[in-house]
């Protein structure tokens, strides 16, 4: 109830979002990994939401996110958008993420959350299922296995079957981590390690 | 990110913690489960 006022949902929106994993004490050998933002300096945490912050220092958003600013949780329709933005270079901190494990997945965000048309602003979010990029990070193996530390499935995958099966398991209700592990998949794969225009073909 | 022209603001308050717990660990002066009277034969 929020100022006395029924909720509009009683289950969390459900939307994709990306991140980079990054070990805690990188020279430490029981470091835990965590997810972090890719746009803004924010780590994830384990076992607890991430709780959205205005960061204007005057003009501070009475209620998160405002609707006259852009704070707040970001989410958006599907793994290609969010894939779209974190390989736009002005927009992330770092411009590049060569040899930083790259994680794309659903997130629940809750509380207030703005609505847009192709996306969503949230004050809470926490991830929902996790797909880490395969290849992407020097041990796949491990850095999937600490970030089940979130409790949620993570799933190692090519950006070809997540991209080419999103719209297949949306279409047919199916769970895309089903149709990744039982669909004798490949043909995408392939075609993605083997057709070097394969990302510009398909608008990434 | 891009979330294009915003329509409205909504509140959403699960029902259900979002945040997945963890297994509560059993006591450990949790009860043994009684063997099966047939004696642990399928009932099948």
């Amino acid at each position: 109830m929020v100022d006395g006022r029924a909720p509009d949902g009683i289950e969390p929106v459900v939307g994709w979002r990306a991140w980079t994993a990054r070990r805690s004490e990188a020279d430490h050998p029981d470091a835990t990994w965590g997810l972090h933002s890719v746009a803004y300096v924010a780590e994830w945490p384990v076992g607890a939401p991430l709780r959205a912050r205005c960061r204007l220092p005057r003009n501070a958003c009475r209620d998160i996110p405002g609707q006259r600013c852009r704070c707040g949780i970001y989410a958006v329709n599907g793994p290609v958008e969010a894939y779209r933005y974190m390989r736009n270079p002005r927009r992330v901190i770092s411009g590049t993420f060569s040899g930083v494990p790259i994680v794309l997945g659903e997130v629940a965000l809750w509380g207030r959350i703005v609505v847009g048309e192709l996306g969503w602003r949230g004050e809470f979010g926490y991830p929902r299922r996790l797909f880490l990029l395969a290849g992407s990070s020097p041990d796949d193996g491990i850095v999937a296995q600490r970030l089940e530390d979130y409790r949620v499935p993570v799933t190692i995958t090519s950006r070809a079957a997540l991209f080419d099966l999103h719209p297949i398991a949306r279409r047919s209700g199916r769970p895309l981590r089903s149709l990744l592990k039982h669909t004798r998949y490949g043909s995408s794969r392939r075609r993605a390690h083997s057709d070097p225009d394969w990302g510009r073909k398909k608008g990434l | 990110m891009k979330i294009g022209r915003e329509t409205e603001v909504i509140t959403v308050e699960p029902v259900e913690d979002p945040v997945p717990v963890e297994e509560p660990l059993l006591p450990a002066d949790e009860p043994e489960p009684e063997p099966a009277r047939d004696g642990g034969r399928s009932r099948s």
